[in-house]
């Protein structure tokens, strides 16, 4: 096992920082694991949506809920209102379908899982830490369960969950903390109530894509009153080439409960780009409480604009009960196009909705992300921060709706989102919608566009600090209201991230 | 009841041969037309507010408010400048007095102008019309391209001491086409106000072309007196340190479009932009959609919304600042503000920003709610019936945009005239 393994346990290992100085300006997660795959043959049609199915060994009424969606795909049309440029995708061109040979068997534990698996999560390390965590799974039995904050963790390799930790403990306490894969076989009934309630088959393209031929994903119920006592986290990586990955993540929060989850996503360095089309709903009843944290790193494509993921993401929160409250707090540095709007249904009366994002793109990348909060209920808020950077010949996209019901008296919003310039070839884009329809409810809008201020950077340089770390802690200090919003060890990481992504957008 | 075709003055006029640069102009807005349609409520650009309002003769019912004989008020106090259209037609008389008086500019009209193969709008004609469909398409700047016969060819080369006013009334109810073009010469100041009223449908474009150094004010009133639908276009294309003040007044009960366009060609151009609007009734429909496009550096713009909507009243804004790559040292502002009275008004704004430059200052706000409850409080407690109370607080809402307006009587006028809209 790698050093760094042993050293995880105070704070940020030194292992890490030192790793990620060392590799600064480039993309740490660009390697790729050399492991037997099992495809599904290329392309997309009835039949690969049946072999999906049948090899996830679903019931018949999934097989039925996922051909209604493929069926419905093949109408429907690729969105062409975001400003966002890249090339056809040929969705034939694609793997909708790829599994480790190892894992024909469903692991136990992590234990038996293959060691080059192992080794790729070695060698991921930053953001999300699971190596070590992962690690820590493997020697569970001897090593002291309180030495450390413990996140239970999911991983999504290519199309299949690989491995669950801490899944024991969380069962105590009623948790369900499961490949969505599993929890359609172990909970039916519950997968059934709300699986398609929040983004429904029809919704957009994407959405339906991923509804056809989406192979696992992560699935947590929190009971009645539980507070979850550790993050749950889910780590995706694709690795195959010519590979979409398409996880679906369902997560409930029952009355009075309480969750933090984290994501992290990376992908392999290669030459030509690759599918992501996730969807992910959450459901908070009343008085519960989803924190939802992403810091999203595919690999972004190289300094002239080859290769990279291609992002298109549906995300959604239906705040269905009173007093409820959905957290999204999202870092998006990678993929070469990302296409995203977190969003939150404010349904029940008093619920709340906060969206905190930073969007970095640097050299050719694009983004087009933003939020939509739909107030529904009776006093309901919601609060959006956006921090858009844009760097090199990128271009940064705004893009968000709050929409005040007639009926959702007393709500209040409030907006602000702040882009900011690095050089002349890029740009940044603000496009809010904002429509508020009754008197007794307030939203509030504000956005600017600047550069680095010359005068703080004036002040860096003259106390010696170099031009691009000087430009990095800026932009930390830009992004700090959000940075803020994020559990406090991906915090951290975080702040390196800002500043890995922007190597060379100086000068 | 008869309509702007088959006036007598229209006849008379078009027996006159259209000279080629404007026969040509007229078809290609034709053939446009044809090629992008009218516009559907699928359109981004009509995302909020159906284009069918201003495509069908929406004439509204006339309430209390309206009472037609009030219009009179306008014809008693006469500017010293001024020209009327009636039904959609000039009235002659009005535009010889106002040549006579008016040394600073060579006014003609529409019909006329076009007939004159050397006249000095030949090539500018839709100019800025082409430059704003770059931005979205504009149909019903096509439509009016293609059909009008109406308005007025200024070329300013001094500056005129007072605004030259344009009364816009008459009784027909159908559409009614009327272009304008205006050309400030370098270093003149030119200040023109519309008043909008009556039963036509209007649609107006107007394209401006400044000079260097020139200075365009633009007021425009659709008073409470006007009963239909009504659109308006202002392309305005600008020259290195020219300056652009455009107020929009709307206290009509219809459905009122105004486009704008200001193309910042120039550096160190000094455009703002004020809208205003009073919606009281379920019919009221108060939409501005803004393109201002930074083009050359060190331009500065600033836009200020501002509505005051209750009964169902609707209110659209849409505004957006593009900064070309070249276009550094930008400062741009716009600002959005909803004043709610009631449960039943909607207020929809899409605020955009479209960046390309990275040495730009460029802000937009936009805020919605209804009246703040201390400031009533604190006026009540101080002998102020509620009622009172809340047309202070209204008026005062609103007096930012109000003071914009650089000519004293017409601000007053106004100020007069939202009192009476707010009752």
């Amino acid at each position: 096992m790698p050093k760094i393994y042993t050293e995880a346990k105070t704070g940020i290992d030194p292992g890490t920082i030192d790793s990620v100085n060392s590799l600064r300006g480039e993309y740490k997660y660009g390697f790729s694991t050399k492991i037997d795959m099992d495809y599904a043959p290329k392309g997309i049609s009835e039949e690969i949506v049946k072999l999906i199915s049948k090899k996830n060994l679903e019931p018949e009424w999934m097989l039925t809920w996922r051909l209604e969606a493929y069926r419905r795909w093949t109408k429907m049309f690729e969105p062409n209102w975001p400003m966002l440029k890249y090339e056809k995708i040929d969705y034939q061109d694609q793997y909708y379908y790829a599994k480790p040979k190892s894992l024909k068997e469903r692991p136990k534990s992590l234990a038996d899982v293959e060691p080059a698996l192992l080794e790729t999560y070695a060698k991921l390390g930053i953001p999300l830490k699971e190596q070590e965590f992962l690690a820590g799974v493997v020697g569970a039995e001897y090593a002291s369960p309180d030495a450390k904050p413990k996140v239970a963790v999911d991983v999504v390799f290519d199309s299949v969950s690989v491995g669950t930790t801490f899944k024991d403990e969380l069962a105590k306490l009623g948790i369900i903390f499961c490949s969505i894969s599993e929890a359609i076989h172990s909970h039916p009934e519950l997968v059934r109530k709300y699986i398609g309630t929040v983004v429904p088959r029809s919704d957009n393209y994407f959405a339906t894509l991923n509804s056809a031929v989406f192979s696992d994903g992560s699935f947590v119920y929190i009971p009645e009153g539980v507070k979850c006592p550790m993050e749950l986290s889910t780590y995706f990586r694709i690795n195959a080439e010519n590979t979409g990955q398409f996880e679906r993540t369902l997560i409930i929060a029952d009355k009075d409960s309480q969750v933090s989850y984290l994501e992290g996503c990376t992908a392999p360095m290669r030459d030509t780009n690759q599918l992501h089309a996730a969807v992910v709903e959450l459901v908070a009843l009343d008085n519960a409480d989803i924190k939802y944290s992403t810091v999203q790193n595919w690999y972004p494509g190289d300094k002239n604009g080859k290769g990279g993921i291609y992002n298109f993401v549906t995300k959604r929160a239906d705040c269905r009960g009173i007093r409820s409250k959905v957290m999204w707090t999202q870092i998006e540095t990678g993929s070469a196009v990302t296409w995203k709007y977190p969003s939150c249904i404010l349904r029940g009366d008093y619920s709340q909705g906060e969206f905190y994002s930073v969007a970095i793109a640097n050299n050719y990348q694009q983004a087009d992300t933003g939020t939509k909060m739909t107030h529904l209920g009776k006093g309901t808020r919601s609060r959006i921060v956006s921090k858009g950077i844009s760097a090199g010949k990128a271009q940064n996209t705004y893009r968000g709706l709050v929409n005040i019901h007639p009926k959702a008296l007393g709500s209040r919003n409030f907006t602000q989102c702040d882009s900011l310039l690095i050089g002349n070839r890029c740009g940044a884009h603000t496009v809010p919608y904002i429509e508020n329809k009754n008197s007794s409810s307030r939203t509030e809008h504000e956005a600017t566009t600047s550069k680095i201020d010359e005068d703080q950077l004036f002040y860096c340089l003259q106390r010696g600090i170099g031009e691009e770390d000087a430009v990095a802690l800026i932009v930390n200090g830009f992004c700090k209201e959000v940075l803020q919003a994020l559990p406090m060890e991906f915090a951290l990481e975080a702040q390196k991230l800002v500043a890995i992504s922007l190597e060379g957008s100086v000068g | 009841m008869k309509n702007q075709e088959e006036h007598s003055i229209y006849k008379v006029s078009n027996s006159r041969k259209r000279s080629k640069w404007a026969l040509k102009y007229q078809e290609q807005c034709q053939a446009n037309l044809k090629k992008v349609g009218m516009p559907s409520r699928n359109a981004e650009y009509w995302k909020f507010t159906s284009p069918k309002l201003w495509n069908t003769t929406g004439i509204i019912s006339g309430s209390e408010k309206n009472l037609p004989e009030n219009d009179t008020q306008y014809i008693e106090n006469r500017p010293e400048f001024y020209v009327d259209f009636v039904d959609g037609i000039i009235d002659p008389v009005t535009l010889q007095n106002l040549n006579k008086k008016l040394k600073e500019c060579e006014i003609s009209n529409f019909e006329e102008s076009v007939c004159d193969q050397f006249h000095w709008a030949n090539k500018l004609l839709g100019e800025a019309e082409t430059k704003a469909r770059k931005s979205y398409e504009r149909p019903f700047a096509l439509l009016n391209g293609g059909e009008t016969s109406q308005g007025l060819f200024l070329n300013c080369k001094e500056s005129p001491r007072k605004p030259i006013h344009i009364f816009y009334s008459g009784e027909i109810e159908d559409k009614v086409n009327i272009r304008h073009l205006l050309k400030i010469n370098t270093d003149s100041e030119f200040h023109i106000i519309e008043h909008f009223s009556g039963n036509a449908r209007y649609n107006v474009v107007t394209e401006g072309f400044l000079d260097p150094n020139s200075t365009l004010n633009h007021n425009r009133l659709v008073s409470r007196f006007a009963r239909n639908s009504i659109i308006t276009h202002f392309f305005i294309n600008c020259m290195d340190s020219s300056v652009v003040k455009t107020i929009g007044i709307n206290l009509s009960n219809g459905a009122v479009r105004n486009e704008t366009f200001l193309n910042l060609e120039g550096s160190q151009c000094d455009v703002t932009l004020a809208g205003l609007g009073v919606g009281c009734n379920q019919s009221s429909i108060c939409d501005n959609a803004v393109f201002i496009a930074h083009l050359e550096n060190s331009s500065k713009s600033r836009q200020i919304i501002k509505n005051v909507l209750t009964q169902g009243a609707k209110a659209v804004f849409q505004g957006k600042i593009y900064v070309d790559p070249k276009a550094q040292k930008t400062d741009g502002y716009q600002m959005s503000n909803g004043l709610l009275l009631d449960e039943e008004s909607d207020f929809l704004v899409k605020p955009e920003l479209e960046i390309y430059a990275d040495d730009v200052i460029c802000s937009h706000g936009s805020t919605s709610g209804s009246l703040n409850s201390e400031h009533l409080f604190y006026l009540k407690s101080r002998g102020i019936s509620a009622n009172e109370a809340r047309k202070i607080l209204v008026e005062a809402f609103l007096e930012e945009v109000v003071e914009e307006i650089s000519d004293l009587e017409f601000s007053k006028f106004v100020r007069k005239e939202i009192q009476e809209t707010l009752g």
